[in-house]
């Protein structure tokens, strides 16, 4: 039976393996950069929000007022009284921001606000009856 | 035809294998660093600057709230801080930070373990009024991770 000389097919074999392994190479360089990527984010931002939380300033029957006193931006604040209820706060309270969201205190003896550093990272504040922020 | 000899053609192969081996390997290695390097680094930092801890010793004003006076101490830690604000925020909901502080922490100059520090902060202009309810003192350890002691009205540090 005639077919390719033994010299072409070595050369065909050794193009074929180096596509197959560039191609596996290409594969596993992109898999192995997501994956570390977001390892490198969470690890990031982690770091750079240590130590950050919303203050509660005040507590009033008709008012919540909060505080950011860190270089980061807080976003996506809800307040949860403990009834359960969570009241939207503001989307979004920069680095030496404050805010007052309205509500109704009720029988309410505590709140906690919850939010977002660096758009992953949460945080969050307490104010509860007997301390000062309860007003 | 002819060609080279089975055992040259051998060896031959055997080098290829081996060069292209040490290529591969040699990538691999410096990729693999390269991405777990700033991992590496975000989990040092924590581990280093998680348990920094710093002390208010005292914080004393007057009616007017200015100068505010600020002590405190690096009681906790290993690590260099430097880059240091302090956040004032009075009991209207008025905050206020700044970063002129003096002495100044800074990477040549760091503040370090057992160190006291006395800040006397001129709050002209800052529209401060009622009382101190909550003061921040921050600090960055290992260029970004901030280390915090917060004094609240009520406890006793708050003169």
């Amino acid at each position: 039976m005639k077919g390719i000389s033994t010299f072409i097919a070595t050369i065909l074999l050794i193009a074929f393996t180096v596509a197959v392994g560039g191609i596996i190479s290409l594969f596993l360089t992109g898999f192995t950069k997501t994956q570390t990527g977001t390892a490198e984010s969470i690890g990031t931002n982690v770091t750079k929000c240590g130590g950050i939380s919303i203050d509660i300033l005040s507590v009033t029957s008709t008012s919540i007022v909060i505080a950011n006193p860190s270089s980061q931006t807080i976003t996506s604040i809800t307040l949860i009284p403990n009834n359960g209820t969570s009241i939207t706060g503001p989307s979004s309270l920069a680095s030496v921001g404050t805010n007052t969201t309205t509500w109704t205190k009720g029988t309410n003896t505590s709140v906690t606000a919850y939010g977002l550093c660096l758009s992953s990272v949460a945080v969050k504040g307490v104010c509860s009856s007997g301390e000062s922020c309860w007003q | 035809m002819k060609g080279i000899s089975e055992i040259v053609a051998t060896v031959l192969a055997i080098a290829l294998v081996v060069l292209i081996g040490g290529i591969v390997g040699t990538f691999i290695t410096n990729f693999a660093k390269s991405r777990t390097a700033i991992t590496q680094q975000s989990s040092e930092k924590m581990t280093k600057c998680g348990n920094v801890i710093l002390t208010i010793d005292e914080i004393k004003t007057d009616a007017d709230l200015n100068p505010v006076n600020v002590t405190f101490t690096y009681s906790i830690g290993s690590e260099d801080l430097y880059n240091f604000s302090v956040f004032l925020i009075d009991t209207h909901a008025n905050l206020n930070s700044t970063s002129s502080l003096s002495p100044n922490y800074n990477t040549t100059n760091p503040l370090r373990v057992g160190n006291h520090v006395f800040w006397s902060i001129s709050t002209t202009g800052w529209g401060l009024s009622g009382s101190l309810s909550h003061v921040r003192v921050q600090g960055l350890c290992k260029t970004d991770y901030p280390v915090i002691a917060d004094c609240k009205s009520g406890e006793a540090c708050m003169k």
